[in-house]
Formats: structure tokens, sequence, C-alpha cells
């Protein structure tokens, strides 16, 4: 067997004499593959990432929660499930965070849990009580290392001490969970506004539940499939039946247990009451009896009193009678006394006058007796041998004594009386002087007398004075006796009285206590009473607890990222079969080029003696090598490089690590097999054709193609209309009709594919000032707290309102959130949204449906829902669907129109008429403002103002949501420019290799115009004047499709809750038609230098 | 002065690592209005010497004055106008345009020529009224070449040079062609330069030169040239 070498030195020499030819080949291969295993990669790839995210994490496989709670009896039951590998119980509740307005999803955490990991960003896991770590996610940026939460609920019926231990925790740490890959979703919550916004996770010790709020269950066979397999699905719906099954016979015993213990207490309760009743009734008893011990009392007082009266103002009265006679006594006494104090007195001076008169006389006397004497002795005397001096003496004395015997004396002395008469005269002096002494002696007498009965009557005095004062003792004891007697009387009185009075006051203290805590007792009693008779009646309606089992659908964002991951596998399938195809025509145009180039020498290895198979060889070698190559190259990039590109534009919205690139051998396989036909086959066939001719046929020249009349010349007034370069045109347009079909092709997809990169971005980024500039008209939205009637709240806030005066209008609001569901589409969040005033609504939010002109307005027959709600669920005006509250009640809306909306889904509705369907009058939770003030500082300051007051939970602003919205949006820009430089590669490999083909083709043609002196523009005008015509016709056939590949990919690129605006701006057609132009202008320029090294004689020499 | 002169042409190709010399040395002159022809055996550097006197390649030595002019040292774009304006040029294998018709295709030449004659009357000149409108594909070798000369002369070139413009024609079809170069050329004052391997048809030339191994080996002035028509070979 010959080796053949020349032959293969001919076949690989060729390939380095046409890189251009072989790199074209290789070049759209190569995207092609690239383009399509790469794309068919990252849906897998994605689902591959959070499989093994979900794997390591040990994220669980279901879910089980109940109505009612889930005891340690009941873990066991879930212990024993055929094929259960873990079974972790664990505890959850909502709550608000401090004063952020936040809602929290807080999870229980122990430290030997295994499943449903966590991925800490920062700092630590909850270790101590009073611990918290906080979802890493930006909804908890507001919540630093260190900071303290505090656990709160607004609603007074919520007592959060009966769950937690304690409510203020520090944050220790943030982290990621698997149970929540989205980035922003974290599920509906029971409180506020019926969506949480972080998670967080405490120590289990922190939780004061009696019973387990939920239990994850992992299976030991599911650890291999991966989720989002119809296996895993498969094997799941088998285990969650398993579960069901064990927890069968737990709602009717829970339902048993519960009515036991709830009769249980309610009997105790009964009892309680009925006891304090019986307590009420001994109280009032022994209040009765005390009434009547006090009554007696009080009569024993009052007898008491009056007998001590009597008794007293009978002592009193005998008192009173000694006193009287003690008092006369003591009158009598007292008279007595003066009477013999007078006597005394009278004695006194009785005797003082005597004892005077005594005194006065005693000398008197002594000198009158003297006197007298002294007298008589003279008397017998002659009156003048007495002495003058004596004389003069005794004259005066006589005189001074007595006048008498002064004169007597006086007579004497002078002579006139006589001694007798003298001593007569004195005599009766001295008589007189006796006289007067015995006068005075009874006088004296009399006084002794006197004084003798002064005594007397001092001593009858004295005795009746001590009798008085007997009888004053006595009386003064009797009066002490008595005073004694009523004091103590009085005193035992007064203390029988104070008790008395302390009986009574104790006793109206008593009573009033008793009926103050009676009156209590009885409302205690009424509400007691109540009470049992409402748990009696909740016990009758008890309902059978459900068991719920879910699995991991439940989980926010997991059943979107399949969804999502879904979507890129359609697009995949699409988009890149649109790439094959031009590939496959490209290397169809080339490959019989190439076949027509080497028409002589397969003539002449034939005429040597070579089998078809040997010539056969070189075509399929070179277009294999070419085509494998590139498949090669176009696997590894693409592998790479796309699902990196597009998970990153994804990666805004989920919070999963890195993504696995992974080597798929289908993808790989199907790639490669269709590149390698796509060149292989085309090679085959082309040269097929050539070989059925033999060998002398194929050496001569190809009968040239016959030049025709094409159907525009039977259009006169056109054609001769046409100057001469443009009739040479249009002929050549028609004569290669193969290559026109392909340009244009070529350019309408480079075109097409541009339009819809730019298209795409207009629809996305059209959302945001469509939404929030056209639809949204309001520039915030207040939430409120739950509340009761706060009105005090309500004022304060009013006030603020009122001092801004850039507020133009206000809106209030009842929002609440619900599912919509129906079977075969994912259930779906709305937002119902009822006007308080419905007739204001058009200046908050703007209704309108999207095709038409007129704005809608809310009637009372029914609600208004936006566009892709009623896409989803096949919705027209008259139809109905159902929603679903948090309790999973399901109600049927009525649609009364349909409107333009791209963000979430939203029902609008009248009072009214959610009155008709929910029988409550909604309760007004939000309010809509609009102002024309564009400033963001003022927008911050209006919302502290607002969120001030404690009325407001949290204010959130349109041009806050709109650009967060926008970036989000911008990372789809990625994707948009992924499309675009595909676009452009592949628009620049099918031109070049067309237009060299066609140069390479009617190269004899191009020599001659050059000999005949064609300048080189003239020449390159010659050939391009066509390609224009075709590149404007692919344009115009580029922008159309196009339309419809954007629509496409809009349709299975849109995510549930969202509506690509369909629109795309005008100027996007500019700008394909534009680059389009772009591409066609650099192949020409290529071109051109190619034209003008064309080697005219060499050309002109060869053998056509 | 000569009307067309090339002194000391020389003319090499580099192939890899061989060296060509087509032309080593050429000289020869030709006078207005003269019908020459070039004969030689294959490969001795005839068609090398057409190729440059029509502007399609250049000495790499040597001058080649045409009416006055030294083209050798014209560049890419002199060339081009030169070709446009003063040289006619018919090939062995016609190369008309094949999706052209046969007034079109001699449209093709006049309407980028400055002096063009109308494409028609040079057509019905060479005797092809009755094809203005038939495309290459329906005419014969001989009205295919006819078109060709058409062309050319539609320029009303100052040069007419063909390249073995019978060579793929029978000897009656390739009489008539030549019969018309020469009526051309007594009629029209044109010079043409006929390169051609039969050495028979030397009596009908003004000028005939040999050229064989890329020199001129030997220039014949024939006073006077006969009709093609009685040549017989």
């Amino acid at each position: 067997m010959m080796m053949k070498k020349a032959l293969w030195t001919d076949i690989f020499r060729e390939i380095s004499r046409t890189k251009a030819r072989f790199l074209s080949i290789f070049a759209i291969i190569m995207l092609g593959v690239g383009f399509f295993a790469g794309i068919k990669a990252t849906g897998p790839d994605m689902l591959d990432t959070a499989d093994h995210y979900y794997m390591d994490l040990k994220l669980m496989d279901l879910k089980v929660q109940s109505s009612l709670g889930l005891e340690p009896s009941d873990i066991e039951k879930l212990k024993r499930v055929a094929g259960v590998d873990a079974v972790q119980p664990g505890y959850s509740a909502d709550v608000f965070l401090g004063d952020s307005g936040r809602i929290a999803k807080v999870l229980s955490y122990d430290p030997g849990n295994n499943l449903n990991q966590y991925v800490l960003t920062e700092g630590r896991m909850p270790e101590a009580a009073g611990d918290i770590v906080i979802d890493a996610g930006e909804r908890g940026n507001e919540f630093k290392l260190g900071d303290q939460v505090t656990f709160t609920n607004p609603d007074q019926e919520v007592d959060l001490g009966e769950t937690f231990d304690h409510l203020t925790y520090t944050v220790v740490g943030r982290a990621k969970s698997p149970l929540f890959i989205s980035s922003m979703s974290r599920g509906t919550s029971g409180i506020g506004k019926g969506t949480a916004d972080v998670f967080a996770v405490i120590p289990e010790k922190d939780f004061k539940l009696p019973v387990y709020t939920e239990v994850y269950l992992t299976f030991q066979d599911t650890a291999e499939p991966a989720p989002y397999t119809a296996e895993y699905d498969e094997k799941i719906s088998r285990h969650k039946e398993a579960v069901e099954l064990a927890l069968q016979a737990m709602p009717q015993e829970r339902l048993a247990e519960i009515r036991a213990e709830g009769q249980k207490k309610l009997n105790e309760a009964t009892d309680k009451i009925e006891d304090a009743k019986r307590q009420l009734a001994d109280a009032e008893q022994e209040l009765t009896d005390a009434r009547l011990k006090l009554n007696e009392g009080e009569q024993a007082y009052r007898d008491g009193v009056n007998k001590l009266q009597t008794e007293l103002a009978q002592g009193q009265a005998k008192l009173n009678a000694a006193e009287k006679e003690l008092s006369q006594g003591r009158a009598e006494l007292k008279r007595n006394r003066q009477k013999l104090e007078q006597g005394r007195n009278q004695l006194k001076t009785g005797q003082s006058q005597l004892d005077q008169q005594k005194a006065e006389f005693a000398p008197k006397l002594a000198q009158g007796q003297q006197l007298a004497k002294a007298l008589q002795q003279i008397s017998g005397l002659d009156p003048e041998v007495i002495p003058d001096e004596q004389r003069q003496e005794l004259l005066s004395a006589a005189q001074s004594a007595d006048p008498k015997l002064g004169a007597a004396a006086a007579g004497f002395m002078d002579g006139a009386l006589d001694g007798a008469a003298l001593r007569q005269a004195a005599s009766a002096f001295q008589r007189g002087l006796d006289e007067a002494s015995l006068q005075l002696d009874q006088a004296q007498q009399k006084l002794d007398a006197s004084e003798a009965e002064l005594k007397d009557g001092q001593t009858k005095l004295r005795e009746a004075e001590r009798q008085l004062a007997q009888g004053e003792a006595s009386l003064k004891q009797g009066a002490e006796e008595l005073a004694a007697a009523r004091r103590e009387g009085e005193a035992k009185l007064t203390n029988a009285k104070a008790e008395l009075a302390q009986g009574q006051a104790d006793y109206r203290e008593g009573q009033e206590k008793f009926q103050e805590e009676k009156a209590r007792a009885m409302r205690e009693i009424a509400d007691g009473e109540k009470e049992v008779a409402e748990g009696r009646k909740e016990l009758d309606q008890l309902e059978l607890p459900k068991v719920y089992v879910m699995d991991r659908s439940v989980n926010p964002g997991y059943t979107e990222y399949s969804d999502n991951a879904d979507r890129l596998s359609s697009i995949a399938t699409a988009f890149p079969v649109f790439f094959f195809l031009i590939a496959a025509l490209v290397s169809l145009t080339t490959m019989t080029r190439m076949v027509e180039e080497q028409r002589l020498q397969i003539g002449t290895l034939k005429a040597l003696g070579y089998s078809n198979r040997d010539v056969m060889k070189k075509f399929l070698v070179y277009s294999t090598l070419a085509s494998v190559a590139a498949s090669a190259a176009g696997l590894a990039v693409g592998f790479t490089l796309f699902p990196a590109i597009i998970y990153d534009a994804y990666g805004a919205l989920y919070n999963l690590p890195d993504v696995r690139t992974s080597f798929y051998l289908s993808y790989s396989v199907v790639s490669v097999v269709v590149a390698v036909l796509c060149t292989t086959m085309t090679a085959y066939v082309a040269v097929r054709v050539e070989l059925r001719s033999n060998a002398s046929v194929l050496m001569r020249p190809r009968a040239p193609k016959n030049g025709s009349r094409i159907w525009l010349e039977r259009v006169p007034w056109v054609w001769n209309r046409l100057g001469f370069i443009g009739k040479v045109t249009a002929r050549n347009l028609f004569r290669y009709k193969q290559r026109m079909f392909m340009t244009v092709c070529g350019v309408a997809g480079c075109t097409a594919l541009i339009l819809t990169g730019f298209g795409l971005k207009d629809s996305i980024g059209d959302i945001a000032p469509m939404q929030y500039g056209k639809i949204m008209q309001h520039q915030a939205t207040v939430v409120f707290q739950e509340d009761n009637g706060e009105s005090g709240g309500l004022e304060d806030y009013n006030k603020r309102l009122a001092g801004v005066p850039e507020i133009t209008g206000i809106l209030n609001v009842t929002q609440e959130a619900m599912t919509a569901a129906a079977p075969g589409v994912n259930g779906q969040d709305v937002n119902l949204f009822v006007p308080q005033s419905p007739e204001k609504t058009d200046s908050f939010i703007v209704l309108k449906p999207r095709e038409q002109g007129q704005t809608l307005s809310l009637t009372d027959d029914g609600a208004i829902i936006t566009e892709k709600l009623a896409k989803l669920f096949d919705l027209g005006i008259g139809s109905t669907f159902t929603v679903q509250n948090s309790d999973n009640e399901p109600f049927e809306i009525r649609v009364a129109g349909i409107t333009e909306n791209y963000a979430l889904h939203y029902v609008y509705m009248t009072p009214k008429y959610y009155e008709d369907i929910f029988d409550a009058a909604p309760e007004v939770n939000s309010q809509l403002l609009t102002y024309d003030r564009n400033d963001p500082e003022w927008e911050d300051r209006l919302g502290e103002s607002l969120t001030a007051s404690e009325r407001v939970a949290m204010v959130s602003f349109t041009s806050g949501v709109s650009d967060a919205f926008s970036d989000t949006m911008d990372s789809m820009n990625v994707v948009v420019v992924v499309l675009i430089v595909s676009a452009a590669a592949l628009a620049f490999v099918v031109l070049y290799n067309l237009t060299n083909i066609n140069v390479s083709e009617r190269i004899r043609e191009l020599s001659t115009i050059k000999v005949l002196g064609f300048y080189d523009k003239e020449v390159t005008m010659y050939i391009y004047r066509e390609n224009m015509i075709l590149t404007v016709l692919g344009i115009i056939a580029g922008n159309l499709a196009g339309i419809f590949l954007h629509r496409f990919v809009l349709l299975t690129a849109e995510v549930d809750a969202m509506m690509f605006s369909p629109t795309i701006h005008e100027i996007s057609y500019g700008y394909a038609a534009l680059l389009s132009l772009l591409f066609s202008a650099i192949v020409m320029a290529s071109m051109h230098y190619k034209l003008k090294r064309i080697d005219m004689i060499e050309a002109l020499k060869s053998v056509e | 002065m000569a009307f067309v002169s090339i002194k000391d042409g020389y003319k090499r190709y580099r192939m890899g690592e061989t060296t060509i010399v087509a032309n080593d040395g050429i000289n020869l002159e030709i006078e207005k209005g003269e019908f020459a022809i070039i004969v030689g055996p294959s490969g001795a550097g005839k068609s090398t010497v057409l190729n440059i006197l029509g502007g399609m390649d250049t000495a790499d030595e040597g001058q080649v004055v045409v009416d006055g002019t030294d083209i050798a040292k014209f560049n890419s774009k002199e060339l081009t106008g030169y070709r446009r304006n003063d040289v006619g040029f018919v090939f062995q294998f016609y190369n008309l345009v094949p999706n052209l018709t046969t007034k079109e295709n001699v449209e093709l030449a006049s309407q980028i020529s400055p002096r063009a004659l109308d494409a028609e009357q040079v057509l019905r000149d060479v005797g092809l009224e009755q094809r203005l409108n038939n495309f290459p594909a329906q005419l014969s070798g001989g009205e295919q070449q006819r078109v060709a000369i058409a062309r050319a002369l539609a320029k009303q070139p100052k040069l007419l040079l063909c390249d073995e413009p019978t060579g793929a024609l029978d000897y009656h079809t390739g009489k008539q062609v030549l019969k018309l170069l020469q009526d051309t050329c007594r009629h029209t004052g044109t010079t043409v330069i006929v390169i051609t391997h039969n050495s028979a048809l030397a009596p009908m030339a003004d000028r005939i030169i040999e050229i064989n191994n890329a020199k001129v080996r030997k220039t014949v002035v024939n006073p006077n040239p006969v009709s093609v028509d009685s040549i017989e070979w």
C-alpha cells in the first residue's frame, strides 16, 4: 500500500496556502460551537453550582410544619420514617427589628445542627444567649457587628416574651443561608407588610416555645441525584408521602391531646371561678357578720354610754349635792370665818385699839396715876409750893391728861380750887383713870371674852373647817372618784368608741375594698366565664391541625432559579441553531468554492489514476481538521466563558457562590458532530458532484454560467432608467443567487442579533423609567405600623405631613400581599392595592392598557390587574382568578380591566369591592405621596421626619427603588454586550468569507476590468455595489427578523414577576443598521486591499 | 522618435529561490500606425513584453516609451490611467464579462474612456449589429473575439495589443479576426501589436519582431504588407 506521501503533502500545503479560507471556516465553526455549547452549558452549570452549594451546606430535603407545632413524639415518628438521614427540629418566629421597620425571620441554631448550614461572611455563629447572626444580604447591611438589636412587635396582643427568652441581642456575625438563595426575597411573613426582609439566627436556648415550629429532614438516597432533576423530584415525592403517612395520626392525636388539655384547663378554670365565687360569697358573709357584730357593738356602746351617763349623772348629782352642801358649808364657814375674821379683826382692832388705848393710857395711866398721885400729893399742899416746873409740868400734864383735871389743876394752881377739889378732881381723874382702866380692863375682858368666844368660834370654825375640809376632801375624792370613774368610763367608752369607730372604719374599708374587689372579681369572673365560654367554643370548633410537608420549592428563589436556568437552556437551543445554520451555509459556500478552484487538480488526479476516495481525502481532511480544531477551541472557550458571563449577569439576583463550569460530553458531541457535518458533509457533497464528471471534463474549463435576462429587464420603465452600472449590478445580483441569499442572510443575521442586543437593553432598561416614571406617578410610599387605632400617633403624623408644603397629593391605601394560584403556573406574589379614594388614583398610579390610550377607572364590579399577571394566567376582562392570603384561604376575583405594568403584579380594587370579596373593610396601612421636589437630600430629610412619627414603619422613595432596580438591570448589559460582540464576529466572518468567495470566483472578470483601466476604487465598487444593495436588504430583513428574535428572547428570558417592555427604541434600529454597515465597510476596506493586489496577468492566464 | 520603444527592458520573476528572467534586455521600436507582430516559441517572453507595453506589468529595468512618455516609471495609478485611456487589449480567451450583453461588454470599456466611440457603432463596424443584445455564451468564439476587439477599439486607444487573438479560433474565423485587426490598423491608424506563434503571418505585418529566450533576436521591417486574405497556411 503506497504511502501517497505526495498526496498528503498536497493536503497539508493546501491548508497553509489558503490560511484565510481555513481560518474563516475555523472561526465560524468555533463561534457556533462555542456559543451553542457555552449557552447550553450555562443552565446545567447554574444548576450544578446550586447543587453543590446545597450539598455542601446540607440543605434540607423536606420541611415539616404543623398548624399546632411539633412535639418530641412527632420527632420520634419522623426519625422512624424509612430512608431518613437527619432529622433536625427547630424554632422560628417573625419579629420586627427595633425601629428599623425590617421584618426578620428568626431561626434557631444549635452547634450540633447539621442541616441548612450557614456560610459566614463576617464574625461567628451564635454561641451564648443573646448572640444573633444577621442575614448577609443587602437588607441586613444596616446591622453591623456589635450592634444591639431588639425584637419588637407593635401589635399589643402579641407578647414576644412568650416566644423569646430575651428580646435584645448583640450582632456577632453575618451569614448566608442555602434556604434563601434569592438575594432579595425572604418569603412571606405573618406580620407587618407580609414579607420578610431578612433572616436572623439566635441560639436555640433563647426560644421559649413549647413546641417546635418546624422540622427539617434529609434522606439517604437524595444525596446523589441533583436537585432540579425528575429523579430527585420523584424520590422526594415518595418521601413526602412516607412522611405524611408517618404523621398521619398526628393531627387526631394532637387534637385529642389539645382537647383534653383544653378541657382540663377549662375545668380548672371553671373550678377556679367557682372557688372565686365561693370566696366572694364567704367574704360577703364575713362582712355581713362583721356588720352584725358592729351593730351589736354599737348598741353595747350606746348602752354603755347611757349607763355611764346615768351613773356619772348620778354620781355627779351626788357630788353636786355634796358640793352644794359643801358650798353651803363653805359659805357658812366663810361667813363664819369672815365673822371670825371680822371678830378677830374687831378683836384685833379692839385689842389694838385697846392696846393703843392701853398704850396710850398706860403712860397716861401711869402718868395719870402719877399725876393723880402727884396732885393728890400736892393737893394737900399749897399750890404755891409747888415748883413752877413741876407745876408747869403738872399742869401741862394735867391739861393734857384731862381737861377737867387740867382745869382743876389749873384751878388749883390758880387757887381757885382747893386741894379737895383738886383731890377730887384728881380722884375723879383717878377714878376716871381707874374707870378708864377699868373700862379698859372691862374692855379687855370683853375682848378676852370675845377672844375666848373667838377662840371658841375659831375652834368651832376649825372644827367646821376640818369637817369642811373633810367634806371637801370627800368631795374632792368623790369628785376625783367620779372624775376617775368618768375618765375610766369615758376612757372605756372612748376605747370602745374608738374600737367601734375602728371597727366601723375597718368595716367601711373592708366594705369598700370588698365592693371594689367584688366589682373587679365580678369583672374577672365575668371575663373568666366569657373566656371559658369562648374556650369551650374554641374547643368545640377545634379543627384538626394541618401537617404541611414541604420540599425545597418553598424556599424563596429556589424554583425561580431553576426556571431561569431552563430559560437559558431554551434560549440556548434557539440561538446557537441560528449560528450553526449560518456556519453551515458559510462552510457550504466555502467548500464549494474550494472544490471549484480545485477542479483542474481533481481532474488531474483522476487522470493520474487516484481513486475518488483519494481525491475526497483532501477536502474531507481539510474540512474535518478545520471543524474539529474549531470545535475543540469553541468548546474550551464556550464552556468556560459563557456560563461565567451569564451567571454573573444573574449574580445580582442570587447569592450563590461562583459558578462551577463543567465539561458536558453530550453538548460537546452534539456540537462537534454538527460542526463536522456542516463542513465535511458539505465538502463531501460538493466534491461528489465534481467527481461524477470524468477526468477530461474536469480538466476542461467549466462551461461558463450563462448570462440571462433577469426579470427586472422586463420592466422597461425601471430598466431603462438604470444606468449602465446599475444594470451590471442588477444582473450580477441575480446571477449569483445562492451567494446573494447567503450575504443577505449573513447581514440579516448580524443585524438581527445586534437589534436583539440593543432591543433587550431597551426593553430591560425601559422598565424602570416606565414603571417608576410613567405608571407610578407618586414619589414616596409611607408604610404605617400595624396599629390598633392609636390616634395620638396619627395626629402627630398628620402634623408632620402638613408641615411639608411641597407635598401635592396624599392617597391612603390598603396594600396586602397575596398569592395568585392556578394549576400549571407557578404561584405568583400579587400586591392587593385598595385606594381609599379610588377617584384620586390616577394622580398616583396610571392605570391604562398598554396598547390603548384611555385610562381605566376603578369600579366596584371587579379588579384591575396588571398585564403580566393576565398573561401568565391567561385572563381577559370578565375572567376570574383565585388569590390566597397568608392562611391559604382562597378568594375569587373578577377582572374588570388590564393595565400596563412592568414590575411585580398588582391587583387594584375599590374598597367596596374589597369588602365584597373579603367580608371586611380594608384597613389603611400605607400612604402614597406626590411632591415636585427632586432633591435627594430633601427626600432624606422628609424620610427622617416621617419615620420619626410612631405611626410610620418606613418610608420608601420611588427614586431609591428605581435606582436599585436600574442597578440590578445593569447586570443585564453584560448579556447585551455578549450578543453584540457575537453579532459582530458573525457578521464579519460571513461577509468576509462571502466577499472572498465572490472575488475569487469572479477574478477573471475583475482582472479584465482592471486591464480595461478601471481604477482600484472602481474595481472595488464594481463588486461592492452589489454588496451594498445586499447589505441594505440584509439590514432591512435583519431588522424585521430581529423584532421576532427579540420577542422570542423576551418571552423565554422574562421572569414571571416582570414584563419587559416589548418596544424597541427607534434608535436601536439605527444602531443595528449602522453597525452592520460598519462591519460591511470594514470588510469592503479589507477587500479593497485584496483587489488592489490582484495579479491581473495570472488571473487572466488561467484556463477557465 | 519611434512611437513605441523599449530600451533595455528587463523583467525578472522571483519564485522562492529561483529567478526567472522573462525579459533579458529587450530592445524594440514600433512606428505609429504599424501593424507589428511578435513571434517566438512558448516561454520566450512575448507576453511579458506585451504586458509591459499594455501597462499591466512593469519592467524591472529599462525604458518603455509610448508616444513620448516613459511608462516604465509610472506608478500603479498612472498605469491604470494609461491602460484606461491609451491601450486596448485583446486576449486569447476573449475575457468578456459573461453577465453582460455584447453591447454592454463594449459599453463597459466605452463608459470609462474619455475618447470613447459609440458602442453600437463600433459593434456595427465589426459586423455584430445582429448580436447587440446577446450574452457571450450565445456567441461563437469568433463573435466573442470580435466583441473583445470592439471593446478594445471603442476606447480609441493609441495601442491595440493582442495576445494570440486567434489561438482559440479555427482557421477561417481566425482569419476573419486578423482581417478585422488589419483593417482597423489601416483605417483608423491605430498601432496594432499582435503576438502569435504563427510565423506564416509575417507578410501581413509592417514589422516582425522575433523574440526568443527573453531577448529580441530579430526585427524585420516589411515595406509591403499584404492583406491577410491572401495568405494561406
